[in-house]
């Protein structure tokens, strides 16, 4: 599509009170949001009724000269693409929902249209073992060149993209506020490194702030774009639990990681298994699901050499965080000597600590 | 009519000699002191006055001229009341003046005459005692002045019993101290001895207050409210060396300056001071118009404890920066510019994070509410020159009591002392020629010199540098710590099993802290 065209998209999507489904009710008529620009009011209160007269009231505001130049000037911008739904770069999944946003913008490059996609949400809010199982599915799906799909989140959706990118896979980020809105502030990481290597995307316009009402309309993308949707970790209402609806309506696999039933982190996980979520317990369960996907083999991860104390040590620890004196009662071994033998296992990676002095293994 | 008499006065810790020369002559009656006094001198006056009529002695009504020489240093405080008053009766010769006599005379007066204590009486004996042998000192005084050998102390406990004795052909009663000499503050604070066995389970906490006192390092506890950073950095000073005599000496004389000895003999265990975190700049480092030691002072050859550190206004703790590095610190006011020794082991305790609860639910702990900006604006309280200052890092989590209870019965302070004090011996010998006593002195000169990594230890450090993303300010304090740990181990070379315990004492700088 050229340019001259896109211009009246943006514009059309930028107009307050016009929404996606307003927007495609108005093309259903008009057939093209030029047609709208050209329309006069009496018209569109006469073609369009439907919309409601303040929905038109605001088009007829917003028909000013400026709004389509600023639109132009968005669309030579270098770092910005801006795609409408009617173009075949816009995802296919995402084209098929109900109220699909009628523009992205997004910063980056959209992943080849064939390739498989799972959504990773949960809470912003997670523990350590959440946070751990979300970036190591992550790592996995990147590695099987599966694409990763979150919203950029703190907690669950900030792992689950770290994981992706570890494992130099693909990765989509769908932000609630414009994408050239860095927010929250402290995932600037991930966010410059997803707008490099992986994709940023949001249906908002360039400087919508993130106000907390578009996160759920935001969730309807993620697992849009998504085949299945696999929630790491939810509270009794979270917003993860949200991207579930939207998932199940679009008719897309929830999949759910159970949980210690004492967390409260997991009660909504363990909730959606419950009522039916297929439980995962590794990698293998979701790609089980995705209809062109061939099993592979898991490989054993190389043993590494541990001498005797060492083995003690590690053995003495599993997935739940052990704290540095409990793992002196179990051993016996004196603490001056058990740091030491801590922080060789951690320099091997077999072993990771947490704040407080408590060890887990990695 | 003249008469010579004298006297001490105190500038910071240090005492000099105050000649209090008495002038009574014909004309109307006045009664003037010169010599830079301050009210509480201008007042003794009146006491004097009173002091000598309530003792049945003739206070003349002529005019008194009383100069405290040298006259261009500024007098504060009761403590020359005596001496004005026994140059009065020398003046008047109501007492006999025996030249071969050459008394220094300390005390404040009461109005009937008895002798009240004053501050600083060990320091002024201390830097008297090369020329002058005889003092007389108010008995409440005794238990202080008892500990400075090479003079000869007498105490009174009235003007009158000093007349008494004067006219007696000058026969004094020695100084003898009430038997209770070696107590001190930190006892009288606690009546139960503390020891490290009171505290069950958190080995590895003691083992890091080892390591700390061993080396004398700096330290910060961080840990949740109610998890026992209060009660390990008490008994912290349990375990350090015991001071020698010249240490107690040092110390006690900043406590009789700031007046604190009381009836007390010498300071001989190690101070702790836990000021509140309302504490103003100048009643950390000292000051008023006057200077006085402050906490820091008073924490000399002892330990500073600063509960909540990130409560304290970030001023004040700026103000630590330069003690810290230098040992002493120098207060200038209009009274003049007094430097204070403030050579102590800082400690101190706070939260992971505003709620506390960061890291607690590693272990289903409480929950931390706290979003990582708001964690990193907490810590970001203790300024990142100050946070270089501390070399160890101890984790107190909260943990229930039964994965806490170890089965054998705690390290006991004894022991831990035992090591520590073999440590700091093979320290001493070492550094004896660069004029520094521990290891947390060591400059990166010396760091290079002494701090020689076996092969295996050096690849350790480089692995885990990148392995756990250590920031490079650690650098030297891992080298510092593994020093003190080889010590500990009567290792002259640092092998790579301290190297890798010096790294678990560096929390705040893991990649989760932020």
């Amino acid at each position: 599509m050229d340019n001259e065209k896109k211009v009246f998209w943006i514009w059309l999507s930028s107009v307050p009170d016009i929404g996606a489904k307003r927007f495609a009710y108005l093309l259903s008529i008009f057939k093209d949001p030029e047609a709208v620009w050209e329309t006069s009011e009496s018209e569109l209160l006469k073609y369009a009724p439907n919309i409601g007269k303040n929905a038109i009231y605001s088009i007829i505001e917003q028909k000013k000269d400026e709004n389509l130049k600023y639109a132009e000037k968005i669309l030579h911008r270098d770092d910005i693409s801006v795609i409408t739904i009617i173009e075949d770069e816009y995802p296919n999944l995402l084209k098929n929902i109900y109220a699909p946003p009628p523009i992205l913008y997004i910063k980056g490059k959209l992943p080849e249209n064939n390739l498989s996609s799972i959504a990773i949400v949960g809470s912003r809010r997670a523990t350590y073992y959440g946070k751990q199982i979300a970036e190591r599915l992550a790592y996995e799906l990147g590695q099987k060149g599966i694409v990763v799909v979150s919203g950029l989140a703190r907690g669950i959706d900030a792992m689950a993209h770290q994981g992706a990118l570890k494992a130099g896979g693909h990765t989509i980020g769908v932000l609630g506020c414009g994408v050239d809105i860095v927010y929250p502030q402290d995932n600037i990481k991930y966010y410059r490194e997803i707008a490099e290597k992986g994709t940023l995307i949001s249906e908002y316009p360039l400087g919508t702030t993130p106000i907390a009402g578009n996160f759920p309309a935001r969730n309807r993308i993620i697992s849009g774009l998504s085949q299945g949707v696999v929630v790491v970790e939810a509270r009794q209402r979270s917003g993860a639990l949200i991207t579930v609806d939207f998932a199940l309506e679009q008719g897309r696999d929830v999949f759910a990681v159970p949980g210690n039933i004492n967390q409260p982190c997991s009660y909504g996980t363990n909730n959606l298994i419950k009522q039916g979520a297929k439980l995962v317990m590794s990698v293998e369960d979701i790609l089980e699901e995705l209809p062109d996907y061939i099993m592979h083999s898991r490989q054993e991860p190389e043993s590494i050499q541990l001498d005797f104390l060492e083995t003690q040590v590690y053995n003495a620890l599993d997935s739940e965080a052990k704290h540095i004196d409990e793992i002196g009662n179990i051993t016996g071994i004196g603490m001056g000597q058990l740091n030491s033998i801590l922080t060789k296992l951690e320099i091997r990676g077999v072993i990771k600590r947490l704040p407080g002095k408590f060890f887990v293994k990695s | 009519m003249l008469a010579k008499v004298k006297s001490a006065g105190l500038f910071g810790i240090d005492g000099y000699l105050i000649d209090v020369e008495v002038d009574i002559s014909n004309g109307l009656p006045a009664f003037d002191i010169v010599g830079l006094p301050d009210i509480a001198v201008k007042e003794s006056k009146e006491r004097v006055r009173a002091a000598i009529k309530n003792s049945n002695l003739e206070f003349p009504i002529k005019r008194i001229t009383v100069n405290l020489a040298p006259a261009d240093t500024k007098k504060e405080g009761p403590s020359y009341d005596l001496a004005i008053a026994m140059g009065i009766l020398f003046a008047t010769q109501q007492i006999p003046f025996n030249p071969k006599w050459d008394i220094v005379f300390l005390g404040e007066l009461s109005l009937d005459g008895s002798l009240r204590p004053v501050t600083g009486v060990l320091p002024m004996l201390i830097d008297l005692s090369e020329s002058h042998k005889k003092f007389i000192i108010p008995t409440a005084n005794a238990n202080e002045a008892h500990h400075v050998h090479e003079v000869d102390v007498y105490t009174a406990s009235s003007l009158n019993e000093i007349v008494a004795n004067i006219r007696n052909g000058y026969s004094f009663k020695k100084c003898i101290p009430s038997q209770n000499v070696h107590s001190d503050l930190y006892i009288e604070s606690n009546d139960i001895e503390l020891d490290f066995s009171d505290i069950k389970g958190q080995e590895q906490a003691k083992r890091a207050m080892e390591v700390a006192a061993a080396g004398g390092h700096n330290i910060a506890l961080i840990g949740s409210p109610g998890s026992g950073k209060t009660m390990l950095a008490k008994r912290l000073p349990t375990i350090l060396p015991d001071l020698t005599y010249d240490e107690a000496l040092e110390v006690t004389k900043i406590y009789s300056a700031a007046g604190l000895v009381g009836d007390k003999g010498l300071i001989d265990k190690r101070p702790f001071r836990s000021p509140h975190h309302t504490a103003s700049k100048v009643a950390l480092v000292g000051g008023g118009r006057i200077p006085l030691p402050g906490e820091i002072s008073l924490a000399h050859h002892g330990v500073l404890f600063l509960d909540e550190l990130p409560e304290f206004n970030r001023d004040v703790l700026e103000v630590l920066r330069q003690p810290l590095e230098d040992g002493y610190i120098t207060i200038s006011r209009a009274y003049g510019t007094i430097t204070y020794p403030a050579s102590f082991m800082f400690v101190s305790a706070f939260n992971p994070c505003p709620c506390g609860f960061f890291g607690a639910e590693s272990v289903g702990g409480r929950e931390c509410n706290c979003t990582p900006a708001q964690i990193a604006r907490y810590l970001g309280r203790i300024s990142g020159p100050l946070a270089d200052r501390i070399d160890i890092h101890i984790e107190v989590p909260p943990i229930s009591y039964d994965k806490l209870k170890s089965k054998k019965q705690g390290k006991s302070s004894s022991s831990m002392k035992k090591r520590v004090n073999k440590a700091r011996q093979l320290q001493i010998r070492r550094y004896k020629d660069d004029g520094i006593f521990y290891n947390a002195q060591l400059t990166s000169r010396l760091i290079a010199k002494y701090c020689i990594l076996d092969k295996n230890a050096d690849t350790m450090l480089e692995e885990a540098f990148k392995a756990l993303h250590l920031s490079a300010r650690a650098h030297s304090r891992i080298l510092k710590v593994a020093r003190t740990i080889a010590d500990l181990d009567s290792s002259e070379l640092i092998k790579d099993e301290h190297i890798g315990e010096a790294i678990q004492y560096r929390s705040l700088d893991r990649e989760y802290w932020l």
